[in-house]
This record gives structure tokens, C-alpha cells and sequence, in this order.
């Protein structure tokens, strides 16, 4: 069913633990992406974007 | 999206054959690849609108949102300013009207001038540009054919960009040279403030690998700059980095230079011909010739050339070493020309030991780890059900958007004190803040917030909530709304003076510091050791497609206690598969406004997991069916927001057999998933009613099959959307073998054709 072994991981960082001064360090860092795919105007499905532009 | 093809989203226009550099280490010209002496130097404005015709034409007939198309060369500044606005004029006449065009240039900005930069501003074009670091360094490569260094000119160039249009400036691109210093390169581009950096891995093959004085050259480099771009708190985007971060979260990679995102690439020549990517050229000579052309063949026609499948297959399309590798989330095998080797790409990367020491470093530094689900636990959310198991992994992940919502910086910025306070009751009581942050409509007010269209307030209520669950001791100045003040999972004070409220929290009472207002504790509904809250007061609940209902009378509220005991009894003894993901997950029940022509209403709203709202059913019965079909909804939710089915950007719509108008893929799929749950529901109700049950389970089935069969050949199906959607197809498989009464299939049959035809009709 996937190619990720027995565990899937998600587009959802596990921060159920993770004290809250930390998660907003992260925000608008590793939470950036996470945030804006639950919110609609963010693209979900990652293409190969070509590297030799920026 | 695996067996079909996928739509094609970024297009390489070489706009000009020739450089005015002669950089060494070039993929065009310093390769084994000479096909530009043969083309245009360049682009006819003829090829230019045959071209933006083929990129509309496909947009269309793929349904997409947006498309990319990048100048590129040789160095496409050399067409000079007026070609370029004729181009770009072509481009967003033809484009435009079908998808959103995103236009790039990259350029070496040895010519930029504030003539371009007003063309470039005109059409939008955002501008990149190579540069390999300090005068030293760029020099060592990136020179005039009579040796002259480039490095004055090209400081010049950025700089005119960051004076005269900053707002166009995307980055900057570093070839790695490992006999330069990796600090001074990362320090000498960090100050010309580029939005972001990223770095490059020459072109190299196995039959030609790159200069190197260790096996791991170059994750040792780009180590030394990563260890300092953390110190220096990642004061600039680097794309290589920021892609090994993403994809070690289970978010996609930036770049094709690493990760297993499909290809979408296509490069189209001065000459119209279509080619692969052009750094295949480092192959071997004609490698990345497709055969096709604009004036000949559509881009449909390229999506299917073998050259640009191949790049599309995920982990499937990479070799055996990779497939079997720690880090192939994340590597993806790096980037496709550099695994040539002896005629065949079945290979890892010529960079494998660098990409897999450097990704390891990335790794081991980052900080947080992304929810993860078995296997097995999406396999048992695909057939339709999940246990308690299978629930909490959704609720984890839940939890964790809701604590990365209410530390955004905007609402920080907005209610400093009550964020504050958050984090210190945090500190004491994370189980309690999860709990009353896992209340369905905290996620709605948050998202709401951030989009503008709900106040910050509230998260002063969510921290008083907090308080009051944990026995804390608070006094904080309340969010009123309408009169009242709303506690998430704790109650209501209602009929306050005033919105400028003051409100204590002590042993876990909660009162006006004014002394108004009414306290109304949440009141639950109880069946067989479970309860779920009445939700008829948060003020941000009212976001189900029906309008909520009011306050409910204590009669009211005995009535839904009576028919939730009955349904719960009903679904336990039944609908047994069921139960254990509804005694997990469902934690609230919200009622609507009943339809003034006695039709059944329910609904659950993406934003708010765990919540299924309904009008007050028929009967017990009703209630079940309900609960179960809203659930399912509720699950999928849960299940998108942390991984994708579909293809978010296919525009396209679906007949949906019970929907009189078309559907979107996301609407689609969750009513195929949720009316598994209810041609279920018929099934097994045919034993105790089996009319109607008996018409409703063969009416289910037959538009649940369609549905799915529309799912399975959308071509938007992701390789994990591909293979939900078969697991679904085998929960109802066996059902489509269950003999009913001949007339009874006829009637559905029929049905099905006459909600066709009038969708047809319609369209």
C-alpha cells in the first residue's frame, strides 16, 4: 500500500508534548507548511520543482 | 497518482541559446549533450505562441489552477528587454484565461538593467540568479570566454534588483565548488539578502563523477554551512535544507534535487522541441530529446513519453539500493542525471554517501518527528471503519494543529498576556490544555482567526477554560460575545454587563468579577459509560452548512439524551465495527436547527474533529444512521489533513450520483467514504426493516460503486489517494454480490440512469 515501510509519516508535526514555548519558535518555520495545508489557500501536492531556478 | 499521467505544471522556455559567460562547470555547454548549436538562438515569437497554446491548451484539459513557465537559456537576457516583453506578452495572453501564470526568470545579471527590471515588474516575473559565492569563489568558474571575471557585474546586477525591484528578487543559486570555503561563500551571499539560497551539486555521473577529495566532499561542505545557518537562526531560506526539513516532516521536497515528488517538468527548446530535463544533458549526448514538438504534439502527448513517467513513479521509479535506504524519503534517489550510469539510471545517486551524511546530520539536528500511522491503521480507515486505535492516531495529530494554531505568532502578537498564560499553565498541566484545545471548535475559531474572520479574544476564554479544568487560581479579562462569555468544554456565563468583563477562575468556579451574569455549566449526553457535550453555545460552532440551533430547553436536552442512549444502544448491538471509532472520536454533539419540511440534517464541518451536528432526529434509528454516516466525514477529515488523497490543484468536477450538481474530488471522496458507512447501515438494517432498507442498501451500493469507480480513474489520485480508494473498493465489493429482489435492483438501475440523465442534461 506504500512505499514507507510499515509507518506512514505525516504531514503533521507531533508537538502533543512539545511545550508551547517551543511549538512557537517553530511557527513560521517547520509549522509554516503544516499550518497552511489545513488552511485552503496553500498547495498540497509537492511537485519535482526544477533546480536550476530559484 | 501512479498509472496515470500526470499533468505537466512547469515549463522551461529557453528563450536564448548562447551565454554571454563561459562558465565550466555549465550543463549546455560543457557537456556531452552539443544539440544548442543546432537550434535557434532565439525563440520566434511564432514558437512563443504555439507554445503558450500547447500550456493553455493543457491546462484546460487537465483542470489545473496554475502553471509555472520559467525563461531560461543559454542566458535568456541576451533576447534583450523588447523580446522579452513580446514574449511574455504571448505568454500571459494565451495562459492567462486558463490558469493562474507564474513567470520566472533565471539569469545571470551580468546584463540586468532597470529596462529589464520594468519588463520583468510589468509582467511579474520573479528573478533568480547564479552566483557561487565571493568574488574567489564565482571566479573560479563563472568567467568571460577571455578569462575576465563576472563577479562585479553580477554584485551590480542583484544590487539594481534590491533597489529597484525587490519585490521580484527570488533567490539566488550557488554551484558548490568544495575548494572554496563554505563559510565565506554562505557569509559573502548572505549579504546580498537574497529571499533564499539554495545549492547545487555540480552535473556529475557515475561514468564522469565530480571532483572530489573525500567520499562525503560534499555533505562536509554544506554540513559547515548548515551547522551555521542553524546557529545563525536560519536568517535566509536555503532550499536544499529547508527540502531535507519538509521531507523529513512528510512534506515535499523543494526541488528535484532531492525527494520523491512526480516530475512535472517539461523544457521547450528555441526550436519548439519538447525535452526532458535539460541537465540531462551531463548523460549523454541527444539524452534528453523527447522526439516531440510544439507544432506537432500536445503537452497531453508529452505527460505520456516514457522519459517523463519515469521520473514520476515515487520510490517505485528508484533502485533497489534506494528503495531499501534509511533516508529515501527524504534523498529520493537525488537528483535523476546524476544516477547515470552505463546506459541506465536503475542506480543510486553518484552523490549517495554525500546525500546520505548530509540528510543523517539534518536529521539528527531537527527537532521534532511527524506523526506517523501504520500500514495497517490507514488500511482499517480505508475499508470504512477503525477502532479506538485507529482514532487516537487521528486525535494526536489534531491535538498537534491545534497547539501549532494558537502558538501562531499573529495571535501571539494579538493577546501577548494570554499566550503567555497558556504557556505557563502549559507547563503544569499539558494534559489539560490538549483536552479543552481538542474542542471541536477551538481549531474553527483559530483558522478563523488567522484567516481573518474571528477576533483573537477568545484565547483568553481558552486559557480561563484551562484554568478552571486544572484548578488554577485566574483572573483574566474575558472575551464576551453576544452577552456571554464561552468557556470551551467548561460552560457558559451568560447575560454579563458589558464587553469589557473581568472574570476570576478559582477551584474551578467560574464568576463576573462584577458579579453579573448567569453561570451554565456544559451539559453532556450519556450512553453505556460514554458522554459527549451538548454544544449549543460556543460561539464559533455555527460552521456546519445548516444553521445551529439555539440554547436548548432542559426538556430539549432530555429529549436528545433519550434518543442518543437509544442510537448508541442501537449502533452497539448492530453496528458493532463502528463503535469503538465513535467512542474515541466523537466528543460532542451539536444540534441544528431541525428543516422546517421534516428532512433529516446533519453535518460535519472539516474544522471541527470530533463534532457531529444534527437536527433532532426522527427517531433513534436516524440518529444512529446519522452518527455514523457524519463520522466517517469526520474521520476523512482528519485523515487529509495528514496526507494527500488528491491532488489539491485539479480544478475538475466529478458526477457525484446523489448530487445534482458536479462535485469537486475532495467533495466526492468524502461522500463515496461516508456513504460506504451507509449502504452499510441499509445492509444490515434489512433484518429488522427491510422496507425501506432493502430499496436503500441497492440505491447505496450502486452509487457508492460509481463513485468509486470515478475516484479510481480521476487521474488525481495520489499513490496513497490510489490505493484508500481500492481499500474502499474492497469493503464494498462483496457487497455488490448480495441478491435482492429483481424489481429491486431494476428501480435502483433505473434511478441511477435518470439522475444521469438529468445530470447530463443539466451540464
Amino acid at each position: 500500500m506504500n512505499h514507507y515501510g510499515t509507518e506512514i509519516p505525516s504531514a503533521i508535526m507531533d508537538i502533543c508534548d512539545e511545550p508551547l514555548s517551543s511549538v512557537a519558535k517553530y511557527n513560521g518555520r517547520e509549522l509554516a507548511s503544516m499550518l497552511g495545508r489545513i488552511m485552503p489557500e496553500t498547495s498540497r501536492v509537492g511537485v519535482a520543482a526544477f533546480q536550476a531556478s530559484i | 497518482m501512479k498509472g496515470h499521467h500526470l499533468a505537466l505544471r512547469q515549463f522551461v522556455v529557453k528563450v536564448h541559446t548562447r551565454c554571454d559567460l563561459a562558465c565550466d562547470h555549465c550543463y549546455v555547454y560543457e557537456h556531452a549533450d552539443q544539440s544548442w548549436q543546432a537550434k535557434p538562438k532565439v525563440v520566434p515569437p511564432e514558437t512563443v505562441t504555439r507554445i503558450a497554446e500547447r500550456i493553455s491548451d493543457h491546462a484546460r484539459s487537465r483542470g489545473l489552477s496554475d502553471v509555472s513557465v520559467i525563461l531560461h537559456g543559454g542566458e535568456p537576457l541576451l533576447a534583450g528587454p523588447e523580446r522579452l516583453d513580446e514574449i511574455l506578452t504571448i505568454l500571459n495572453l494565451h495562459i492567462s484565461p486558463a490558469a493562474e501564470l507564474r513567470l520566472k526568470v533565471h539569469t545571470n545579471a551580468v546584463l540586468l538593467s532597470k529596462r529589464y527590471l520594468d519588463v520583468f515588474d510589468k509582467h511579474a516575473v520573479q528573478i533568480g540568479v547564479s552566483l557561487d559565492g565571493d568574488r574567489e569563489a564565482n571566479d573560479r568558474h563563472r568567467r568571460y570566454a577571455n578569462g575576465r571575471s563576472s563577479y562585479d557585474q553580477v554584485v551590480r546586477g542583484i544590487e539594481l534588483l534590491q533597489r529597484h525591484s525587490p519585490h521580484l528578487f527570488s533567490g539566488i543559486l550557488c554551484t558548490i565548488d568544495t575548494a572554496n570555503d563554505p563559510i565565506r561563500v554562505y557569509e559573502s551571499l548572505l549579504r546580498l539578502q537574497p529571499p533564499k539560497i539554495d545549492f547545487l551539486l555540480p552535473h556529475a555521473t557515475w561514468n564522469d563523477p565530480p571532483p572530489r577529495r573525500s567520499e562525503t566532499d560534499y555533505a562536509d561542505w554544506l554540513g559547515a554551512i548548515y551547522d551555521r545557518w542553524e546557529k545563525d537562526a536560519r536568517p535566509v531560506r536555503i532550499r536544499l535544507f529547508d527540502s531535507i526539513i519538509r521531507t523529513t516532516y512528510g512534506q515535499s521536497s523543494l526541488s528535484e534535487a532531492i525527494g520523491v515528488e512526480p516530475s512535472s517538468l517539461v523544457v521547450i527548446d528555441t526550436d519548439g522541441s519538447y525535452e526532458q530535463v535539460d541537465s540531462l544533458k551531463v548523460a549523454y549526448d541527444g539524452a534528453p530529446a523527447t522526439g516531440l514538438d510544439v507544432f506537432r504534439d500536445s503537452l497531453d502527448e508529452v505527460a505520456r513519453h516514457p522519459g517523463i513517467t519515469a521520473r514520476q513513479n515515487g520510490v517505485d521509479g528508484l533502485s533497489a539500493t534506494c528503495q531499501a535506504c534509511p533516508v529515501v524519503s527524504s534523498c529520493g534517489g537525488g537528483l535523476y542525471p546524476h544516477r547515470f550510469r552505463d546506459n541506465s539510471f536503475d542506480n543510486p545517486s553518484v552523490y549517495c554517501a554525500d546525500l546520505f551524511q548530509l540528510i543523517s546530520h539534518v536529521r539528527e539536528a531537527t527537532p521534532m518527528q511527524a506523526h506517523q500511522v501504520s500500514r495497517q491503521t490507514i488500511e482499517n480507515l480505508a475499508a470504512g471503519y477503525g477502532g479506538e486505535a485507529e482514532i487516537r492516531s487521528l486525535i494526536g495529530s489534531q491535538v498537534s494543529i491545534r497547539r501549532a494554531l494558537i502558538t501562531d505568532e499573529r495571535l501571539g502578537s494579538a493577546e501577548p498576556d494570554a499566550a503567555r498564560t497558556l504557556v505557563d499553565l502549559d507547563e503544569a498541566f499539558r494534559g489539560v490544555v490538549n483536552s479543552v484545545i481538542a474542542h471541536p471548535y477551538v481549531r474553527v475559531w483559530a483558522v478563523g482567526f488567522l484567516q481573518g474572520r474571528a477576533p483573537a479574544g477568545h484565547l483568553r476564554n481558552i486559557a480561563a477554560a484551562v484554568a478552571a479544568r486544572s484548578g488554577t487560581h485566574l483572573k483574566i479579562r474575558a472575551d464576551v460575545r453576544s452577552g456571554a462569555v464561552h468557556l470551551p468544554t467548561v460552560g457558559t456565563l451568560v447575560d454579563v454587563d458589558g464587553d469589557d468583563l473581568w472574570i476570576e477562575v478559582d477551584e474551578g468556579r467560574v464568576r463576573a468579577i462584577d458579579g453579573s451574569g448567569e453561570w451554565r455549566p456544559v451539559r453532556t449526553l450519556h450512553a453505556a459509560g460514554h458522554s459527549v457535550v451538548v454544544e449549543d453555545a460556543d460561539p464559533y460552532r455555527d460552521c456546519h452548512q445548516w444553521p445551529a440551533a439555539g440554547r436548548l430547553s432542559d426538556a430539549e436536552v432530555a429529549q436528545w439524551q433519550e434518543s442518543f442512549a437509544a442510537a448508541w444502544e442501537l449502533i452497539a448491538s448492530d453496528y458493532s465495527e463502528y463503535l469503538p471509532g465513535l467512542r474515541a472520536g466523537l466528543t460532542t454533539l451539536m444540534p441544528l436547527r431541525p428543516d422546517p419540511t421534516g428532512r433529516d440534517v446533519s453535518s460535519a464541518a472539516r474544522h471541527a474533529f470530533g463534532a457531529v451536528a444534527a437536527a433532532p432526529p426522527a427517531d433513534p434509528a436516524t440518529l444512529a444512521l446519522l452518527l455514523i454516516h457524519e463520522f466517517q466525514h469526520v474521520k476523512l477529515g482528519a485523515i487529509l489533513d495528514m496526507y494527500d488523497l488528491y491532488d489539491e490543484t485539479v480544478e475538475k468536477t466529478f458526477y457525484a450520483p446523489w448530487r445534482p450538481d458536479p462535485r469537486p474530488l475532495e467533495g466526492l471522496l468524502q461522500g463515496t467514504y461516508a456513504h460506504i458507512a451507509v449502504a452499510d447501515f441499509w445492509r444490515r438494517r434489512r433484518r429488522v426493516a427491510p422496507d425501506p432498507a432493502t430499496h436503500e442498501f441497492a440505491r447505496w451500493r450502486a452509487q457508492t460503486a460509481e463513485a468509486i469507480e470515478t475516484l479510481a480513474g480521476s487521474g488525481a489520485l495520489t499513490e496513497l489517494g490510489d490505493a484508500f480508494v481500492a481499500r474502499m473498493r474492497d469493503t464494498l465489493a462483496p457487497w455488490l454480490l448480495d441478491r435482492l429482489p429483481h424489481e429491486v435492483e431494476e428501480q435502483a438501475r433505473a434511478a441511477s440512469a435518470a439522475h444521469l440523465e438529468a445530470f447530463q442534461s443539466q451540464s
